[in-house]
């Protein structure tokens, strides 16, 4: 099991980005899923809290 | 008076009834109340008897949810953000340029800022005074109006300073204007109309919010009512100007 | 019923309504595709031969039309508010008026999208996903000038009012459920609502904030989602140069994925309700079954990257999304083995409601199988944007969803409308859709392994080397064809169905299929108090207790 799975075009393309781009998607990721799951969890715990 | 540790919802034992014993003493109930015993929580009454609180609490839940949507509305915009900072392209001469140029921001930034935490000040104000539980009790009963007079007046206020901030709003875009800075100059132009922009309309939501419950203040005869609106209005204000600050902070210093 | 009446059935109905307009246009729009590959000279009528980018405005529209407005708002919106109230002991859902606003808004989307097939240029060619560069700029052919700005307007008002819609679901569950109703003794629906709703409100705000940076794009010469130097027919776009498509797939897909979910979970909720009742048996697991359905909810927040594996996405990603996809698998195997456990060595009623449920089952399996294919990046690398795809996700969401509106439909009928529907055409409807649904999806998964890419008007006369494996499914696109027609018309005897039962004056009893659950509750002046957890039956059957009773077991008439 390797730590890539993708396409091998995409590969390049990620390749030849600069780091700081990288980067920026990758906290851009963390942002986008990490909100979600925090809205998503405050949301369940509301529920449970009333009873 | 026996100690008692055992919520009165279990400790049901004592509650038999023992029907006609004949001739025997009544029982004499030992319980005195306290310890959340005697129906205090309102809570285990059902739906709709919840009491005085119970629409507000509704309500609030409502805002919560719409919120955390937005939320993710501004979570969004603010990841285009850091990936079309960074970003760039390679040139016919196989350079890499990123044509991102930090717009400075107006300094009258600044001092909107500082008029919308102030009306954050203010409205929690209206808020609070909506809770009074001396003034509440006599407009409800119908001694005049102490309630709604003082709420409305902090209301009034915060109304005022939040069209302040936006008519700061639109000179800081006039300001940008007048030196050629538009919407469509840079990247880092394009985020800064979009999210100030999308903020100034969540903001004239809130001014038609604070409106209505002026409005409502006047017009509504359910005190009830008047609460829910002032209190939905006020943290909904509230979210907005924390909203501003975090927006500010990523402008003038995120570029 | 008042036409602006706030009451959640007229507003339930309204939905209905709203879904039943989308999916008949929806269905004649798929008919005209597979016709069209099936039999490329065909003329449609009036209109005359499909030319390749009307081909994509079917395919558009077809896509629009049925995830939104179907998929999204009858089992959620529709059902929900017909059923959700009652379900949970309250009157009324928590806001009513804006409730309505939310239906007339819904309503006010579908108009503006039918609009898009008639303003100049026609509908849009992008897709249901609309991706950049090709969905920046009216260049980029027929249909992306003004379509695309309805396209994108509908959407936006559908944003907003399925937020609105599911802020409401969500503080009705939470604030209005009647005394005793505590959250372990929810039905499953309402479980299955409250996380649809949970994860509407999550996804389309971020979904508003795409459609917004595309209008920018698009009008006001922003370059969020343009790379530099892109020209688009012959014309160089030079808006700015920061910008990237795969942003908007980010975007598009953050939104995309619960979507789909937000599509499948009410029907889950229902299909484990009904598979309990006319077994007569416990759901198995109740509360695994609720822990599974919040975590396909918050899961299905976290696997949006498998949309996007080869789209240019950063393969390190790609194995973690390729990761937290097959994670799904975990819970959705869970709900799968509970529906089969409760089953198990039952005799169940098969009543014309279970039979779909136990369909929803077949097809959530079928589908749900080649989930875990195309998460792989390796596999999805070969089978992305063909016809497996396609096979897929018809499988799992549009055949299960759909047959989990139908099970709501003959499940919940004798409520709404007092009446029965006949078992013996819900029995023959069954079987045409079942038989039908396999039969046009199945072969898709032989198509797509043979590479047929989707949205391709044309498979015969291409050049390349792959034309001869393409051309050989010929025979298979028409089988498709003939079967989607077939599963089409399978739908008549549920129209006449309804309209038997419509005009019909034999009135339904009140708890005909002896449920346990609050809806099927007599109505009375006193507020609703529930005792106990859903589908409580005795063990040969004898009696079953409601939630609404305080102790006595009712006997279960002789059928």
């Amino acid at each position: 099991m390797t730590f890539l799975q993708g396409c091998a075009q995409c590969l390049d393309s990620t390749r030849a980005t600069p780091p700081a781009v990288q980067a920026a998607y990758r906290h851009a990721i963390y942002l986008l899923g990490g909100a979600g799951a925090a809205v998503f969890a405050a949301g369940a715990w509301l529920l449970r809290r009333e009873r | 008076m026996p100690i008692t540790l055992t919520p009165p919802e279990i400790d049901r034992r004592h509650h038999t009834g023992e029907g006609d014993g004949g001739g025997r003493k009544p029982p004499t109930d030992k319980r005195t109340g306290g310890n959340g015993e005697g129906g205090d929580n309102w809570g285990d009454r059902p739906q709709g008897r919840r009491g005085p609180r119970e629409r507000l609490s509704q309500a609030r839940v409502g805002l919560f949810f719409a919120l955390g949507g937005d939320l993710m509305f501004f979570v969004a915009l603010v990841s285009v953000f850091f990936v079309n900072k960074a970003s760039g392209h390679f040139d016919a001469y196989s350079h890499w340029v990123n044509e991102w140029l930090p717009t400075a921001l107006p300094s009258i930034l600044w001092l909107n800022t500082a008029v919308l935490l102030v009306s954050s000040v203010t409205a929690e104000l209206a808020r609070r005074s909506m809770f009074r539980e001396h003034d509440a009790m006599e407009e409800w009963i119908g001694f005049g109006r102490p309630l709604s007079r003082r709420a409305g007046i902090w209301l009034g206020l915060t109304l005022l300073l939040g069209a302040l901030f936006l008519a700061g709003q639109w000179m800081a875009w006039d300001q940008l204007a007048a030196q050629h800075v538009f919407f469509a100059s840079n990247p880092s132009s394009h985020f800064f109309y979009l999210i100030t922009v999308t903020h100034a309309v969540h903001l004239l939501l809130g001014i038609a919010g604070l409106i209505a419950a002026l409005a409502g203040l006047q017009a509504s005869r359910s005190m009830a009512t008047r609460q829910v609106l002032v209190d939905s209005t006020v943290w909904y204000w509230h979210v907005m100007g924390v909203l501003w600050v975090f927006l500010f902070v990523l402008l003038e210093y995120g570029q | 019923m008042r036409i602006f009446s706030t009451h959640h059935r007229a507003v339930g109905f309204g939905y209905l309504a709203i879904s039943t307009v989308a999916v008949a246009i929806g269905v004649l729009l798929s008919l005209a595709m597979r016709t069209h590959l099936a039999w490329p000279e065909w003329p449609l009528p009036v209109h005359g031969p499909i030319l390749p980018e009307e081909y994509l405005t079917l395919v558009t529209m077809h896509g629009t039309l049925m995830l939104f407005f179907v998929m999204t708002v009858a089992p959620q919106s529709g059902f929900g508010n017909l059923i959700l109230p009652a379900q949970i002991g309250a009157r009324q859902m928590a806001f009513p008026r804006i409730n309505a606003a939310s239906m007339w808004l819904t309503a006010l989307a579908l108009v503006v999208l039918l609009a898009a097939f008639f303003v100049p240029g026609g509908g849009p060619i992008g897709g249901w996903t609309a991706y950049p560069p090709l969905s920046e700029s009216a260049l980029a052919g027929p249909g992306q000038g003004t379509g695309m700005d309805c396209w994108l307007a509908s959407i936006a008002i559908f944003g907003i009012a399925s937020t609105i819609s599911a802020v409401n679901t969500l503080t009705t569950i939470v604030k209005l459920r009647c005394e005793g109703m505590t959250w372990q003794r929810l039905p499953l629906t309402v479980w299955g609502w409250f996380t649809a709703a949970l994860l509407s409100v999550i996804a389309f705000s971020v979904l508003l904030a795409a459609l917004l940076l595309l209008f920018c794009d698009r009008h006001l010469h922003g370059s969020f989602f343009l790379p530099s130097g892109d020209v688009v027919n012959g014309v160089l776009l030079q808006h700015g140069s920061n910008g990237s498509p795969l942003l908007w797939l980010h975007l598009f897909w953050f939104f995309g994925h619960p979507e789909v979910y937000i599509a499948i979970l009410p029907g889950m909720g229902l299909t484990s309700m009904v598979i309990a009742n006319f077994a007569r048996r416990r759901v198995f697991a109740y509360r695994m079954m609720i822990a599974t359905t919040l975590l396909i909810g918050l899961l299905g927040i976290l696997v949006w990257g498998h949309h996007m594996f080869v789209a240019g996405l950063n393969p390190f990603a790609g194995t973690v999304f390729s990761i937290s996809s097959l994670a799904i698998a975990l819970p959705a195997s869970a709900k799968v083995l509970s529906w089969l456990a409760t089953l198990w060595r039952s005799r169940p009623r098969l009543t014309a409601a279970m039979p779909f449920a136990l369909g929803f089952v077949s097809l959530f399996i079928t589908g749900g199988l080649s989930g875990p294919i195309l998460a792989q990046p390796i596999l999805d690398e070969y089978l992305h944007n063909t016809f497996f795809v396609v096979a897929h996700f018809h499988l799992i969401m549009a055949m299960a969803g759909v047959f989990g509106l139908f099970c709501a439909t003959y499940y919940w009928f004798p409520l709404l409308f007092g009446r029965m529907l006949s078992e013996r055409l819900g029995k023959v409807h069954f079987w045409g859709t079942l038989l039908g649904a396999y039969a046009t999806f199945l072969p898709m998964h032989l198509t797509g392994l043979a590479g047929e890419p989707r949205h391709y008007a044309q498979l015969n006369g291409l050049a390349g080397p792959g034309t001869t494996l393409l051309e050989s499914t010929q025979p298979l696109q028409v089988h498709i064809t003939v079967a989607a027609i077939f599963l089409a018309l399978a739908q008549i005897p549920l129209l006449v169905n309804l309209l038997r039962a419509w005009r019909s004056s034999k009135k339904a009893e009140p708890n005909p299929w002896n449920a346990t659950t609050m809806e099927w509750a007599p109505e009375s002046e006193e507020l609703a108090v529930v005792y106990r957890e859903p589908c409580e039956y005795s063990v040969t059957d004898e009696s079953f207790l409601t939630q609404w009773s305080p102790g006595a077991a009712i006997n279960t008439e002789a059928e």
